[in-house]
């Protein structure tokens, strides 16, 4: 009997323990998709240069914010951007200083979860898939996006 | 038990009665002697104290020697709301399993048992949510969930103690785990009836009942008593 209260004794702190930990905001997921250039010849990072990204169907422009400077553009090889979470797929266009566009569209699924009442709720796209590109090569790394913490996409060229 | 009482008959001293008492020991160890029905008193407590839950669980079990077959059931609604989401969930579900008591010799058939169930619940949800995006706009969607199933299994312990007559309390905790549903994509469960939030792989649960002991096996009380009175004599 004596054992079997210390049993249930230690059980009950490991129980109290693990109530402690309820509704964190455990939120693993945004709309961001993280875009890396790399060499088609060698497969290494790549610094590229364009004036910005427009995405279909918002009037928002990514990388707006130094029109004039070449070199800022993406400055760890990587872009982020977002992609519509009301749709299944989106077009983005990059646009360089010569004039020229290079077009990416990606289509995904998205599910909805309500984490608590503290954390509201969350959308996760998940499955992504390249539909049309005008790069020369495309290769999709990660179909889940994650918050920017891991890269999505890796363009070649 | 009618074949026994021949033997009660002709049984001639105490060292016959020891024998006989063994031997009904082990004809009647595994046929049941109570049946105990209750009710966990937990979720009218929460209901008082939150205003978007109500539900209900009420629970059996028969012995069966040390182990026990146990069923629970029960109910969960929730209706939450936020700035921006509206939830709301609506389920039943079950439990069944065995205990295994650990007080073997205790006279009231008191536990302190360890135990398994297989839980199942079926349940719907409505979530309507107003997403703020920077980028992409303000849009409100409503997703539903509807006749979900789910199923998971539990590890329990707990004590249940005989307070007077037929009067018992006692409490389960449990650790529950392996959680399937088998919703469409697209709304990812919040809550399931029975289980709990769903982020956790793995998650505790606690119930308090409140019980009543029917005895179904009274004609062995009976029998007992009047071997007792014989060995004494």
């Amino acid at each position: 009997m004596q054992k079997a209260c210390w049993v249930l004794i230690i059980f009950l702190v490991v129980l109290g323990g693990s109530c402690l930990d309820n509704d964190v905001c455990l939120r693993g997921a945004d709309n961001a998709l993280v875009i890396e250039f790399k060499k088609l010849s060698d497969g290494l990072a790549d610094k590229v240069t364009f004036m910005n990204i427009e995405a279909e169907g918002t009037n928002a422009v990514f990388y707006l914010d130094d029109p004039d400077v070449m070199d800022t553009l993406f400055e760890d090889d990587a872009a982020i951007v977002t992609v519509n979470p009301y749709a299944e797929e989106t077009l983005f266009t990059f646009n360089n200083f010569r004039g020229d566009t290079v077009t990416l569209k990606v289509s995904y699924k998205t599910e909805v979860r309500f984490v608590s009442e503290e954390c509201g709720s969350e959308r996760l796209q998940y499955n992504l898939k390249v539909l049309e590109t005008t790069f020369d090569s495309v290769r999709v790394v990660s179909s889940s996006l994650n918050k920017g913490q891991s890269t999505n996409i890796e363009i070649y060229h | 038990m009618l074949l026994l009482i021949p033997a009660l008959a002709i049984a001639q001293d105490k060292n016959d009665f020891e024998k006989l008492d063994t031997l009904l020991d082990k004809k009647l160890r595994f046929v049941p002697t109570a049946v105990r029905i209750g009710a966990d008193a937990i979720p009218p407590i929460r209901a008082l104290t939150d205003d978007a839950f109500s539900g209900y669980e009420i629970n059996a079990d028969i012995d069966f020697h040390r182990y026990y077959l146990a069923i629970e059931a029960g109910r969960w609604e929730r209706d939450l709301q936020t700035d921006l989401e509206e939830y709301a969930n609506h389920g039943n579900y079950f439990r069944a399993g065995v205990d295994v008591n650990f007080l073997k010799k205790d006279p009231d058939k008191n536990m302190f048992f360890i135990g398994a169930r297989y839980g199942h619940g079926k349940f719907s949800e409505n979530l309507t949510i107003t997403s703020v995006d920077d980028v992409w706009g303000t849009r409100t969607d409503s997703y539903a969930n509807t006749d979900v199933k789910a199923n998971w299994a539990e590890l329990t312990t707990g004590l249940k103690v005989r307070m007077f007559g037929i009067f018992w309390m006692g409490y389960t905790a449990r650790y529950k785990f392996l959680l399937g549903t088998n919703e469409p994509r697209g709304f990812i469960p919040h809550d399931v009836p029975g289980y709990g939030k769903t982020y956790n792989e793995s998650t505790w649960g606690f119930n308090y009942y409140i019980q009543f002991r029917i005895p179904v096996r009274k004609d062995e009380r009976m029998l007992r008593k009047v071997f007792e009175k014989i060995s004494k004599e």
